[in-house]
């Protein structure tokens, strides 16, 4: 096959989890932290695909490469759950306390 | 080919699922906030479920093109998810009317949250795991959330939700080496890829397994991956936590023994590393839960600490590689049924819609109500694993396959955390029999938390006095 080598894809979507972890862990806005959790979930599709692809695209690997497109679907209709859910509490909150800085999460502790 | 699909397997699962959507269109058509309809069709909906399960559960099938496989331990776990979703439902309406939650919704997410947990249960699917985790998790999140006025749920509910989702990340991750490796997404063939495939393909699923262990990790609360468990269990509304810790852990404890089952002949470095997950889980948990005051938090590390025996298991059947379902059968069975105990207890001695957060709070509890009082002694009883409950015989059953898997020190560290976990245990029992009461008021009773109370009760001693019975009704012996 021509053009970009499968490791190429990998590396893109390493680098685009190791960011998304990155940013989840330094970022103090629920709502960048939620972009950065939503960046993990398409460097795991980005890896899904270019593994069908490159790897189990031959035509007696049929199901082996299908397996890989449906988990992608399916990824992506679970955040989008995800989104309507995180937003929704997010949106609670602010309507209580004005300010949704995870800083200022502390009533629970101990 | 489009495989003959069997509907009895999954009809468990379908009946929990559409009682939720039942629950759902009740409430709209009633509108009242009382719930009592939507409560009604959720009970009724739960124990039709639990009356097909116990009917149909007489042998081990795959179906769906083994994308559900149900073993005795599935069948079990299912069970208990959805009695505990059950005793749960039950005992709810007083406690949202005490806390002022007028929220239909508390009914169906409850429901699907069963789905969810019922789903990963039996699978070794990868994919269907995952649309199962985040069933359970995605109603989970909103559940936390459910008392919209309070900052501290509304805060659980946000801590919850961003680091859940963070794990599932990493779950995923996992699952996407998982199938560069193999291209498959059944972790059963796990061990088939190990084997026969190139050093690229080791490195994938070395990869696989350490962040399908992170993301279960997460879901189970084991240490170093617990953090949030303390504080939803602080923040989410006790109903709430009293299915999180009992419906929605067992999902994911079954879903750790798959993980290791599956993955265990890859070396003798899968068992250990779920053992050090395992010790420090115990550890962490039981120290932590000594110099807590607070009982939510108590509890929740207590679960931590319940958390690692599961693991100890798990790391059991990955370096036995002989599967034997019945230890964790029998300990998940006795934490079921002694947890749900305890936060039905905890509901009932709240006072004017707080329920009691220190252990001071809790003092004089056996006068004030002596059948509150007595069942916690067997509930304590059986989280130490003391006497004739089955929180002992769990726990000797683990040990022995601890031994039988050559981990004895393994064995040796749990049962020094079963000791050094008595002590905080005890200091429970010393509160609630404490003769000077905090409040001198006696605690109404109503029948739904006597129900449950007997339940658990019958359960968690039961279990030990038929357990000849028991294990070959379940075809174990």
């Amino acid at each position: 096959m021509n053009g970009v080598p499968l490791a190429g894809f990998i590396a893109l979507s390493m680098f685009m989890f190791i960011t998304g972890v990155v940013g989840v862990i330094i970022r103090r806005n629920p709502i960048v932290i939620f972009m950065c959790i939503e960046l993990m979930l398409n460097a795991v599709n980005l890896a899904f695909l270019a593994f069908a692809r490159y790897r189990f695209s031959s035509p007696t690997m049929v199901e082996q490469g299908a397996a890989g497109q449906m988990m992608v679907v399916f990824v992506m209709a679970v955040a989008a759950a995800e989104v309507a859910v995180g937003l929704g509490i997010i949106m609670a909150i602010y309507r209580l306390k004005e300010n949704i800085d995870v800083d200022e999460l502390n009533l629970l502790k101990g | 080919m489009i495989p003959d699909i069997e509907w009895i397997s999954v009809a468990p699962v379908g009946i929990v699922a559409i009682t939720g959507m039942l629950a759902l269109i009740v409430h709209m058509i009633t509108g009242n906030p009382e719930q009592q309809w939507t409560q009604k069709v959720t009970v009724l909906g739960l124990l039709t479920s639990l009356v097909v399960l116990v009917a149909t559960g007489g042998n081990e099938r795959t179906s769906f093109n083994s994308m559900l496989s149900l073993d005795r331990l599935g069948i079990v776990a299912q069970l208990l998810t959805v009695l505990s979703a059950f005793i749960v439902a039950l005992v709810s309406p007083s406690y949202l009317e005490a806390k002022k939650i007028k929220l239909g919704e508390f009914y169906p997410m409850l429901a699907w949250a069963t789905t969810g947990g019922m789903i990963v249960c039996a699978t070794r699917n990868l994919l269907v795991l995952f649309v199962g985790i985040e069933i359970l998790s995605i109603s989970l999140y909103v559940l936390a959330g459910l008392q919209r006025g309070s900052k501290r749920s509304e805060e659980s509910a946000i801590k919850y939700f961003l680091l859940g989702a963070f794990a599932t990340g990493f779950l995923l991750y996992g699952i996407a080496m998982f199938y560069g490796a193999s291209g498959s997404l059944d972790m059963s063939t796990a061990l088939s890829y190990w084997s026969h495939q190139g050093p690229d393909e080791r490195v994938l699923l070395s990869l696989s397994f350490a962040l399908i262990t992170v993301g279960l990790g997460f879901k189970c609360s084991l240490v170093p991956f617990h953090q949030w468990t303390p504080d939803v269990y602080e923040g989410a509304p006790t109903n709430v936590v009293a299915f999180m810790a009992t419906g929605g852990k067992v999902g994911a404890f079954v879903a750790l023994w798959n993980f290791g089952d599956s993955f265990g002949g890859a070396g003798r470095f899968v068992a250990l590393t779920i053992a050090g997950l395992a010790v420090l889980s115990m550890v962490v948990g039981n120290v932590l839960a000594m110099g807590q005051k607070n009982l939510k938090r108590l509890l929740a590390y207590s679960s931590i600490a319940n958390a690692g025996y599961v693991a100890v298991t798990a790391a059991t059947v990955a370096s036995a590689l002989q599967t034997s379902h019945v230890s964790l059968i029998y300990f998940l069975f006795g934490y079921v049924l002694t947890t749900l105990g305890v936060f039905v207890v905890l509901m009932m001695a709240a006072k004017d819609g707080e329920e009691p957060s220190t252990l001071d709070d809790l003092k004089g509890l056996a006068s004030r109500s002596p059948i509150a009082g007595f069942s916690l002694v067997v509930f304590v009883l059986s989280l130490i694993g003391l006497g004739p409950v089955s929180g002992f015989l769990g726990k000797v059953f683990v040990l022995k396959d601890t031994l039988d898997a050559n981990l004895q020190w393994l064995a040796v560290v749990m049962v020094l955390n079963s000791i050094f976990g008595a002590f905080y245990y005890f200091g429970i029992l010393k509160s609630v029999f404490s003769p000077e009461a905090s409040d001198s008021r006696p605690i109404t009773v109503t029948m739904p938390q006597v129900l449950s109370l007997a339940i658990c009760v019958f359960g968690v001693i039961g279990s030990v006095v038929f357990y000849a019975p028991l294990l070959a009704h379940l075809g174990l012996r």
